[in-house]
């Protein structure tokens, strides 16, 4: 019986490797399509601004003609950058709301590409990418806060085993209470670590909260809120290490004291 | 009638003496003495150089005095006694959890940076 159990956690947690590292291969195979459509997307905003000075300048029907080719070059290779990032969020999104909101933004992309080919005048270009222009703070809302839900659960993840970790070390302080030996000091350094565990959790909620609260008022506010939501996860993630060096401390206690 | 004192008189009279001798002493500028002089010359010139540099240059200056270093030996500590709780299972276990979870807690990474949304131009425009 025993050994079916055995054989049975080897293959699940051999899947878990699998799809895992499977998982981290499609990220980076996403991840360098996405670079060479930066790459793409560079060149052709080079061109649009060339052609699109020139035409300002000389004021032509060539270079009207040929501003206009760049411009619609410019706007698809836009497009497929956002595409791009969106496939790249997708890989690491868990949250089926999230997920929702990138399949919109995915659809909408899609068709405003399939549109620009038949821009025919320069007015109908700016017109075109107008439509993109004002979804802009929307995509960056949501990948801002896909990017951020992402960065707390990988603080709750670490909390999850940090709380695991505490029950154990509150089981080792009881086992040498039952012992008739003095704990005083581990407890006392237990009881530094959860309040510093306390505070991590403070911050963590502080980070969820921010991020729900995330909105679209400006690209400059956006930038600015979701750097304070950062900066709250990394002192989350700070407390967390501090509770984890009284922990530390602790052990150090146990294995070198009187025990 | 003025009195003149005869200390004066045989002082002025000495003078004119060895004023006298002095004008009588032949001084040749011979080729010899020139050159003696001029070497002189190039000499406390060299000299008067040589003692200038000497104090403006680093490698004549005194070393400074240092103070002198004993030589610490290494400190022996005696090895730390492992409890007898230590070496059980139990405590053995948490320590490895411990460990690894410090480990991940150092290692999370916590910027995503293929994440941040490309720079994008957001205006297209056609005027100037």
């Amino acid at each position: 019986m025993s050994s079916r159990i055995v054989i049975f956690l080897s293959l699940v947690s051999g899947l878990l490797f699998i799809t895992n590292t499977h998982a981290q291969a499609g990220f980076i195979e996403d991840y360098q399509g996405y670079l060479k459509t930066n790459d793409a997307y560079r060149t052709a905003h080079s061109t649009y601004i060339t052609t699109r000075n020139q035409y300002l300048q000389y004021g032509t029907l060539n270079s009207q003609n040929e501003a206009l080719d760049a411009v619609k070059k410019f706007l698809i290779a836009r497009d497929e950058v956002v595409l791009s990032f969106i496939s790249l969020l997708r890989l690491k999104n868990n949250d089926p709301l999230f997920a929702a909101l990138l399949n919109d933004d995915e659809n909408f992309l899609k068709n405003h590409k399939e549109k620009v080919p038949v821009v025919a005048t320069l007015n109908d270009a700016v017109s075109v990418s107008q439509v993109v222009e004002n979804q802009h703070i929307l995509f960056q809302v949501t990948s801002r806060k896909i990017v951020a839900t992402l960065l707390i659960a990988k603080v709750e993840n670490l909390h999850l085993k940090y709380h695991q970790l505490e029950a154990k070390t509150t089981s080792l302080i009881h086992t040498l209470k039952n012992q008739g030996k003095d704990v005083t000091t581990l407890e006392r350094w237990i009881l530094d670590a959860k309040n510093k565990e306390l505070l991590s959790e403070q911050k963590l909620l502080e980070a969820q909260n921010k991020t729900t609260a995330l909105r679209s008022s400006s690209l400059d506010n956006l930038t600015q809120e979701y750097n304070a939501i950062q900066f709250t996860i990394f002192e989350a993630n700070q407390y967390l290490r501090e509770a984890l060096a009284f922990t530390t401390e602790l052990s150090e206690n146990i294995k070198y004291g009187n025990y | 009638m003025a009195t003149t004192n005869p200390l004066v008189e045989v002082a002025k009279e000495i003078k004119e003496k060895v004023n006298q001798d002095m004008t009588n002493v032949p001084i040749k500028m011979t080729p010899v003495l020139k050159i003696s002089l001029f070497v002189l010359g190039i000499l406390i010139l060299l000299i008067l150089v040589a003692t200038l540099f000497r104090r403006s240059s680093p490698l004549t200056q005194l070393p400074s005095i240092s103070p002198a270093v004993s030589p610490v030996g290494s400190v022996n500590l005696p090895p730390r006694q492992v409890s007898e709780f230590g070496k059980t299972v139990d405590f053995m276990n948490f320590e490895d959890d411990l460990n690894q979870l410090k480990q991940e807690n150092l290692l999370v990474n916590l910027t995503e940076a293929e994440l941040t949304f490309p720079l994008l131009d957001m205006k297209v425009s056609f005027e100037k």
